[in-house]
Parts: structure tokens; C-alpha cells; sequence
């Protein structure tokens, strides 16, 4: 057998210290008035909250297979808590962000309790009625989330060590906490937690048959879920200083599926790609005018037709072909070096 | 108060389960959730309104080229949203692709008619009184129109051979073809008999509600009374549609604006009792 | 012969150059709506009434002897696009000023990086928020809801009733208009039976308004925007409900009166303009406007039409587009005619003084009195 020895480091391992090479690079050098201006600043920070929400869905879809509208409801419980927090009760922002955070934890764990006793579509309509629910007590219960009007002049984040001034600086904080919470879902797929959630997805009656809980781990998800969308709803309302009920309609929830379909529902850096790039371009097709929607529904259709696993997925795809390619040709190689060598003699 | 409180609930309640009848054909053919529905109901009353005001037809021909144009619609709408996915074994895509359409319907009637509301007028105007309730003739059409509507779709389903096939292929798909029928003719019919059904609520219920993009909201309660009523079973569609009509119009009498959250409370509150709705089929997954 | 074409071609080009900077820049003014999504018709309306303000405008020789040019940005209808459309129009163009929506809520999100940015702002929108807002830039070309508010109660009272039901929107304009009413109606001893918040995009109103008939009121009061008042000016109709009615601004426009069937008949509003104005330069305009565009136009065309004539009176005013000058230019205005308004500053960022209150009789909208304030 030939064996090839590689000198230096694996591929994998030479990806890592790219990535990691990136991240640095990206964290000292990217949020400055010469890279980016304000304004894309501001887009790009909205990119990586709406990130942190979807690695919740990651988990909850990706992992666990069920489809769910409530990411902006829990969003919103994140913004409503934050804000009043900090405006009503004079809290300071990290105290309350961490505050909103533990809140949305046990209402995820109580609602999930709940909801997870119904099955499959029922439990996605389920989810959409517990979002309108909760839209319709932030539109209307008006002595604490101000109505339709709102709740304005938040306070800026504050990490005692750090003030977030301005939108740059709002980036470094966000980046770094991205990262944390990527690590943490990539860590999550290689528990017995994830693999758990994995077979539930697969099979849930075999799962059950292993003796996994289904139901408690499903609620586990959607706790988890839940968390990162209250995160993300907090770091919204401190980075946007006014909050209305608006953003957190069930409509919104299907634009962060769509962001886990679009990077792809089996990767966790998909939910990455999916969430910039559905927040970035937008703000690059204004050119589309008044048919920038309609090139966005015909494009999400389009999407699932063709690349139904997402860009990742499609990358995948690309990666396996020409590991295949190159196999093929090393294996062709090989059958021809032993042919030479069987026929040595034949050929002299 | 609580007779006309009644009559309206019913009345709207006829209204969502006429959306509905449309949504669980698709459900049971297909198997998953079709959120563009609302948006098909709103189609169907921008196409009948084009027909009656633009290309001013009368009304026999309003229907009939309504139905022709709602039946290309449905294959329209199966080819590109639901048949390129049908082997894929994440559900999901099919979910996220109407959702994609949901947006693109609603941006496409909005760039070809605008976004300010149209009117249309109802077959018959006015109203009739019995007593100090009323009742506008719009509805009593409705009600009519619907239920004939709803009694053909049921000897369709439950005593033809077509309907019988239909139900073949949306209950094993795999099974009925290996039998011999052919199912993706028959999950054609299905799409196209859906959104002709939407298509004429979208008809129905324009007059009462202008015709404009928010049309397709109505879909959140005919959802709800689908669920409600037990997912898969036309009866129960119906009247799970019936007793949301009949919960939004009474919540009027403890609140005024939280009437949407109550309609989902209960619905939550149902669910968690009673996890497969008030009809629901007991179907249990085979390993 | 060569050098000769050269020198020709080069004193040709020096020529042209010196042209184009002779030939100045445009005046830009930016207009921020909702081109897309669920607010889309305002969106539309607002676009053609600036339109029309831009081609008058241009017609006349344009500003300080400069083409005027609107420069529109899409906010959706929704908060945070409408930051983002109004941070990207601001850094991406060089602008005098900016037209907002009517959307209250949108404008407060804004409000901030409008107090950031100092550009002068005129907005369309009439909550009392905006009212008390000490952003000292930002405008509207609208009365505020609470004195708009007091005009419709009042005028409740004089047309005798008693016993009153609210019906409002669960917009920042319902919401709003609601406390003011009910405060005004118990200092005159009205009392209000019934106070009712409908959900958005509403389309049955059959149980609020058995509920309404239920509470033996004497009167109508109601807040809701163009959709929806065509159908509750419909169902107070069908329910044979015959008692005063009195609705907000929009009840008076063309699309609630086109859409209503009839039903409107008989309904008073209190609108700062109204589609079928028998006065002058008003008259006129809607002709003017009608013919243009084949429809009646809306409040929000007229407001925007006044927003931008508005800044561009203040920038031949002072000479300069300077933000500043614009600034304390419109707070020394006093009794400027607008089509939609009269405008004046007095201390508030609401500019509008004048509202009129309108009957609707054979479709059409009727002045029955004026208000100033």
C-alpha cells in the first residue's frame, strides 16, 4: 500500500487557524470609519443579532426538526424585558440584559412544557398562535410596553469595563458574543444532549424506543431556542435604542427560517451565512425599488427548488464531488501503477 | 346583543371554514401546512374583481372564467411549490417554499393593482332584519354558497371514486402508486380544486371586506379552526371554523382589543387538553 | 491644420467645463415613505403630491435659481427599514432636508438620528409624542391629535350628544386620540359609554358595533385609518344605527368615502384637508392633481405637497441650504397658506393651525365650520 505522509498540518486543522486568523483580523480591523461606514455598521451589528436568533432555530430546526414561529415572540420578550429594565426601573444594561435572558429561559421552559405535547404541524401552528399572543399583548398592554408607540431611549449597552458609544463599538462586543454563541451550538451537536435531539429529528419512535425523554428534550430545544432569541431581542433593543412591537410579528419569524434555510439547516455556520446575507443584501438591492419583494419570494421559492439543503449544504455537495473526483483519479492512479507492476514482465 | 353577536360568528365562521375547506385538501394531499392560502383567497378576489371591473364581464362569466383562472393558478402554484420538493425528506423546504410564495403573491398583487383598497359590489345589498338582528344578504350567500360548496366536497372525497382516490394517494402515496393510480394527476386535481375554492371565498368575501393585500390575514383563524377542529378531517375543519367565528365574535364581551389573543388562547388552551383537536383523527405512527 | 483643430477642440472643452460648473447642482430634499409592504398606499400618495410640489416648483425656476430634486427612499413601513433608509439616504446624498411618513411611530423611531443628523425634518404625523418631542429639527406638518382631539369632542357637544362610543385603532392615533376625548368629554359632561380598540387590519366589525348598540349610546366617535373607516362607516350603516357620527381624518378621504358604499353619508370628520374643497388655491389644486394622476388626491399628498413647498419657501427665504437657516426660518413661520393647512410656528413642532370640520353629503365632503387654533 502507498501511504502518503503529509508533512505540516491536516486540512482541517489549517481551516481552524484561518478561521481563528479571520476572526482576530476581523475583530481589530473591520470597525473602523475607513472599512465600513456608519450606516452598513449598523446593518452588519443587526446581521449578527439576527444570527444569535437563528443558531436558536439552528438547534431547534436543524437539530430537532421542528419547525417554529416563535423566535420573534421571544425576541420581543427579550427587547420588552430589556427596555423596561432599564427605562422603568432604572437598571443598568448588563444586569438587565442577563435579567431578560433568565426570563425568557423559564417562559421557553413553561410555554414549551405546554406546547410540546402536540405533534408535528400542530405544534408549528401552536407556536405561530403563542407569538400572535404575545404580539398582541406588546401591541396593546399599554401602561407597560407603551403600544404601538413603543418604548424609546433605551440606554446604550454598558459592560462596566466598556461603553458601547457608538455602532463600532457596539460591533466588537457583538462579534466576540457571536462567536461564544456558535461555539457553544458547535459544542452542542457532539453532546449526548445533541445526538438525543439528532434522533429525535430522525425517528422519533425509535428514539423513544432507546429511551431517550423525546418530550423533555424537545422542550430542552426550545428552552435553548428561546434563550438565544431573548439574547438577540436584548442586544436589538439596547443597539437600537427604541423598540415597537412591530419587529416581532410571527411574519418576522419566517424570515429567520427562511435565514436557516438559505445557509443551510444542517450547519451551524449556515445560520451565519443565512442571517448576513439576508440582512446585508436587502440594503444592497434597493436598486429592485418596489420589486425587491417580489424578487425575494420568487427567490426563496427558487431557493428551495434548487438548493433545498441551503448554501451549505450546496458547498457540501461540492466538497464530497471532488473528494470523489480526486479519489477516483488517486484510485485510477493506483489501479494503473498496479497493472505496470503485474504486467512488469509483459512489458520488457 | 348576544343574537347578533351569534349571527355574526356563525356567518364569519362560514367564511373562514369556506378558506379552510381549500387549506386541509392540501393538507391531506401533501401532508404539510400551505401559508400561502391566505394569500391565494386574496388572488382569487383580485382576479374576480379584474374579471368584473377591468374585463367586465357578468357574473355567470366572472365564474366560470374565474374557476378556469383558478384551476391554472393551482397547477401553476403545485408546479413550482410543491413538486420539485416532493422527494425531499425534510418537510420543512415545502413549509419555507410556500412561505416564499406567500410574499411573492402578495408583492405581485400589489405591483399589478396597487396598494390601495378596490371595491366590489355584492351580488345582492343590504341587509335583512329579523327583529333587531340583521344579517347583510353578502353573508347569507356565504352561507349558502359555502355549505353547497362544502356538501360537494364531501360526496367528492367520501363517495366517488375520484375523491377515492385522492384520499388513496394522501394517505400513502408510495402504496397507491404501487396499486396503479396515478398520483401525481391526482395531486394536480387537488391543488386545483383547493385554490378554486379560495379562490371563489376570495370572491365571496370581497364585497364585505374591500378588496386589498391584508385579505390574506382571514387565514390565521381558518388556520386556527382547522387546527381546532383536528387536522385532517373536513367535518372537523368546519366546525372548528364555525366555533372560532362564534369565540371572536363573543370575546367582544370581556375585551375589546385582546379578542385576537383570546381566539389563540383557547386554541393553546384545547390543544394542551385535547392534543389532537376535537375531531382529531387517532392516528398513531407505526415504527 | 492639426494644431489649429486642437486648439479648437481644447477651447470647446475649457468651454464646456466652465458650463458645468456654471450650471449648478440641484437642490436636493429627500422623502422618506412606505413604497412597500403593508403602508404602501400612503407611500404612493405622498410620492405623487411631492411630485406635483416638485414640478411647480421647477416650473417656476426651480430654487435660488437651482432644479429641485426629490430624492425618495423606501422605509417600508416599518421601524427599523425606516432607520436604516434614513442613515442611508442622509450619508449617501447631499440634502437640504427631508420629508417623513405620517406614521407616527415611525418618525419616533427615527427621532434620534433625525436629533443626530440635525437636518431639518418635516414629518406627517400627528401624535401628541411628536407634540412634546424637544428634537429641535423635527416638524410636522399636521395639528397634534390632542388638539384635534378637543375639536371633536367639542364638536360632539354641540351637536348634542350625551351619552358617547369610541371605536378606535390600535395605531398610535387611536390610542392616542382616545384619552384626549374621553378627558375632554368629562369636562364637559359628556359621558362615554363605551370605548372600544379594534385589531389591526381589522375587517369584521359586526361585534364592536353590537356591543355599541348595546350600550344605547347617542354617538359615534371614531379613529381608524382609510380601510378600515369605509367598513366601519358600513357596518354602523347596515345595523341601522342612526345616531351623529364623528370620525377622524381619514373618514373624510377618497379612499374610506369611495369604499363605503354610501355609508357615509352623514358622517362628520375632522380633517386638516378635504378631497372635495370649494375654496381656493385648494380647488384648483385637487383639479389640478386629478387630472394628472386620474384620482382624488389623499391628505397625506397635500401634507407632503406643503412639506416640501415649505422648506423650499425657507430656503429662498434665507438664501442658503444650510440647515440651520432652514431651521430658525420655520420657526418664525407665521400664517404661511399651505393647501392642507395654514402653517405658523408656535413653539411646538406641529405647524399646522387650521383644521376643518366636514360633512359628507352625496359623497362628497362638506365644510361645516373651521377651527384654528
Amino acid at each position: 500500500m502507498i501511504k502518503e505522509k503529509r508533512k505540516g498540518l491536516s486540512l482541517t486543522a489549517s481551516v481552524y487557524l484561518l478561521a481563528v486568523l479571520a476572526c482576530v483580523l476581523t475583530f481589530v480591523f473591520f470597525p473602523q470609519k475607513s472599512v465600513i461606514n456608519k450606516y452598513m455598521m449598523k446593518v452588519t451589528n443587526e446581521g449578527l443579532i439576527y444570527f444569535i436568533a437563528t443558531l436558536g432555530l439552528c438547534v431547534m430546526l436543524g437539530m430537532g426538526g421542528q419547525v417554529t414561529f416563535s423566535t420573534a415572540g421571544m425576541m420581543g420578550i427579550g427587547a420588552y424585558s430589556t427596555a423596561i429594565a432599564t427605562t422603568r426601573f432604572g437598571m443598568a444594561t448588563l444586569p438587565a440584559l442577563l435579567l431578560s435572558v433568565v426570563l425568557g429561559g423559564l417562559l421557553s421552559f413553561v410555554i414549551g412544557l405546554a406546547l410540546f405535547r402536540l405533534k408535528g404541524s400542530y405544534f408549528s401552528f401552536a407556536s405561530i398562535g403563542f407569538t400572535t399572543l404575545l404580539f398582541t399583548v406588546f401591541s396593546n398592554w399599554m401602561e407597560v410596553t407603551g403600544g404601538p408607540d413603543g418604548i424609546s431611549r433605551i440606554p446604550k449597552l454598558d459592560l462596566y469595563f466598556f461603553q458601547c458609544g457608538n455602532y463600532y463599538d457596539y460591533f466588537r462586543v457583538y462579534f466576540v458574543v457571536a462567536i461564544l454563541c456558535f461555539l457553544i451550538v458547535l459544542r452542542m451537536r457532539r453532546t449526548s444532549f445533541g445526538r438525543s435531539l439528532a434522533s429525535v429529528r430522525d425517528d422519533e419512535i425509535a428514539a423513544s424506543c432507546l429511551g431517550i425523554n423525546t418530550y423533555m428534550t424537545k422542550v430542552f430545544s426550545f428552552v435553548i431556542a428561546g434563550v438565544f432569541a431573548c439574547l438577540a431581542g436584548a442586544m436589538y433593543a439596547l443597539h437600537s435604542n427604541y423598540i415597537s412591537p412591530e419587529p416581532f410579528k410571527y411574519d418576522q419569524s419566517a424570515i429567520y427560517l427562511i435565514m436557516v434555510m438559505l445557509g443551510g439547516v444542517d450547519s451551524t455556520f449556515g445560520a451565519f451565512i443565512g442571517s448576513m446575507l439576508l440582512t446585508i443584501l436587502p440594503e444592497n438591492m434597493r436598486f429592485l425599488k418596489s420589486y425587491y419583494k417580489l424578487v425575494y419570494g420568487v427567490g426563496v421559492i427558487i431557493l428551495m427548488v434548487v438548493m433545498p439543503m441551503g448554501i451549505m449544504g450546496f458547498v457540501t455537495m461540492l466538497k464530497n464531488k471532488l473528494r470523489a473526483y480526486f479519489k477516483k483519479r488517486r484510485a485510477d492512479a493506483f489501479q494503473d501503477e498496479t497493472e505496470v507492476a503485474q504486467d512488469g514482465g509483459m512489458l520488457t | 346583543m348576544y343574537v347578533q353577536l351569534a349571527i355574526t360568528g356563525v356567518s364569519m365562521g362560514m367564511l373562514y371554514a369556506l378558506m379552510a375547506m381549500g387549506l386541509i385538501l392540501i393538507v391531506k394531499a401533501v401532508g404539510v401546512l400551505n401559508f400561502a392560502h391566505g394569500q391565494l383567497f386574496m388572488l382569487g378576489a383580485y382576479i374576480t374583481w379584474m374579471l368584473t371591473y377591468q374585463v367586465n364581464l357578468p357574473v355567470w362569466g366572472v365564474a366560470l372564467c374565474g374557476l378556469v383562472c383558478f384551476a391554472i393558478c393551482g397547477a401553476v402554484y403545485m408546479f413550482t411549490c410543491y413538486w420539485p420538493l416532493r422527494k425531499s425528506p425534510w418537510k420543512v423546504t415545502v413549509i419555507i417554499s410556500t412561505l416564499g410564495a406567500s410574499i411573492a403573491i402578495k408583492e405581485l398583487v400589489r405591483l399589478i393593482w396597487g396598494s390601495i383598497p378596490l371595491t366590489m359590489e355584492p351580488i345582492i345589498p343590504g341587509v335583512i332584519r329579523i327583529g333587531t338582528a340583521y344579517l347583510s344578504y353578502q353573508y347569507l350567500f356565504i352561507i349558502v354558497i359555502g355549505g353547497g360548496l362544502m356538501a360537494g366536497v364531501y360526496i367528492l372525497f367520501e363517495r366517488s371514486f375520484i375523491g377515492k382516490i385522492m384520499q388513496a394517494t394522501a394517505q400513502d402515496r408510495y402504496a397507491a402508486n404501487l396499486v396503479g393510480i396515478p398520483t401525481g394527476v391526482a395531486i394536480l386535481c387537488t391543488y386545483m380544486i383547493s385554490l378554486s375554492l379560495s379562490g371563489i371565498g376570495g370572491w365571496l368575501a370581497a364585497p364585505l371586506f374591500l378588496v386589498s393585500q391584508s385579505l390574506g390575514n382571514l387565514a390565521q383563524k381558518a388556520f386556527a379552526g382547522i387546527v381546532l377542529g383536528g387536522f385532517g378531517s373536513v367535518k372537523g375543519a368546519i366546525v372548528g371554523c364555525i366555533l372560532i367565528g362564534l369565540i371572536e365574535s363573543f370575546s367582544i364581551i370581556i375585551t375589546d382589543s385582546y379578542k385576537d389573543a383570546i381566539v389563540f388562547l383557547v386554541l393553546i388552551l384545547v390543544l394542551i387538553i385535547r392534543p389532537t383537536g376535537i375531531f382529531g383523527e387517532k392516528i398513531a405512527e407505526k415504527a | 491644420m492639426k494644431r489649429l483643430l486642437l486648439f479648437i477642440l481644447s477651447v470647446l472643452m475649457l468651454l464646456c467645463a466652465v458650463s458645468v460648473a456654471l450650471a449648478e447642482d440641484p437642490i436636493y430634499i429627500g422623502v422618506l415613505d412606505a413604497f412597500t409592504g403593508d403602508r404602501a398606499s400612503s407611500g404612493d400618495y405622498a410620492k405623487e403630491g411631492a411630485d406635483l410640489a416638485m414640478e411647480h416648483i421647477n416650473a417656476k425656476g426651480g430654487v435660488l435659481g437651482r432644479k429641485l430634486e426629490l430624492i425618495y427612499e423606501d422605509d417600508q413601513g416599518n421601524e427599523s427599514a425606516a432607520t436604516n433608509a434614513f442613515q442611508k439616504i442622509t450619508a449617501e446624498h447631499d440634502l437640504a432636508a427631508v420629508c417623513l411618513s405620517k406614521y407616527s411611530s415611525i418618525v419616533l423611531a427615527m427621532e434620534q438620528f433625525v436629533a443626530d443628523e440635525g437636518i431639518p425634518a418635516i414629518c406627517c404625523g400627528s401624535s401628541p409624542r411628536l407634540e412634546t418631542s424637544k428634537t429641535p429639527n423635527l416638524f410636522s406638518s399636521r395639528r397634534s391629535d390632542t388638539g384635534s382631539g378637543v375639536t371633536i369632542a367639542n364638536y360632539c357637544n354641540q351637536l348634542g350628544m350625551k351619552r358617547v362610543a369610541i371605536l378606535h385603532a390600535p395605531d398610535a392615533l387611536g390610542t392616542g386620540m382616545a384619552p384626549v376625548l374621553q378627558a375632554q368629554f368629562e369636562k364637559l359632561g359628556i359621558e362615554t359609554v363605551s370605548v372600544q380598540q379594534f385589531s389591526p387590519d381589522e375587517k369584521n366589525f359586526a361585534p364592536y358595533i353590537a356591543k355599541i348598540v348595546d350600550s344605547n349610546c347617542d354617538g359615534i366617535v371614531s379613529m381608524a385609518q382609510q380601510a378600515e373607516a369605509a367598513l366601519i362607516m358600513i357596518a354602523v350603516k347596515e345595523a341601522g344605527l342612526d345616531v351623529p357620527c364623528v370620525g377622524s381624518s381619514a373618514f373624510a378621504q377618497q379612499i374610506a368615502i369611495q369604499n363605503s358604499a354610501g355609508a357615509c353619508e352623514g358622517w362628520y370628520s375632522v380633517s386638516p384637508f378635504s378631497p372635495t374643497a370649494q375654496e381656493e388655491p385648494t380647488k384648483s389644486w385637487i383639479a389640478e392633481y386629478t387630472e394628472k394622476y386620474g384620482r382624488k388626491p389623499d391628505m397625506g399628498s397635500a401634507c407632503m405637497y406643503d412639506a416640501v413647498m415649505l422648506f423650499c419657501q425657507a430656503i429662498e427665504a434665507t438664501n442658503s441650504t444650510e440647515y440651520d437657516d432652514i431651521i430658525n426660518y420655520l420657526k418664525t413661520l407665521k400664517d404661511v397658506p399651505g393647501i392642507a393647512s395654514t402653517y405658523s410656528y408656535n413653539g411646538t413642532p406641529m405647524l399646522a393651525t387650521a383644521e376643518f370640520i366636514v360633512q359628507i353629503k352625496d359623497n362628497a365632503s362638506v365644510v361645516v365650520s373651521v377651527v384654528k387654533n
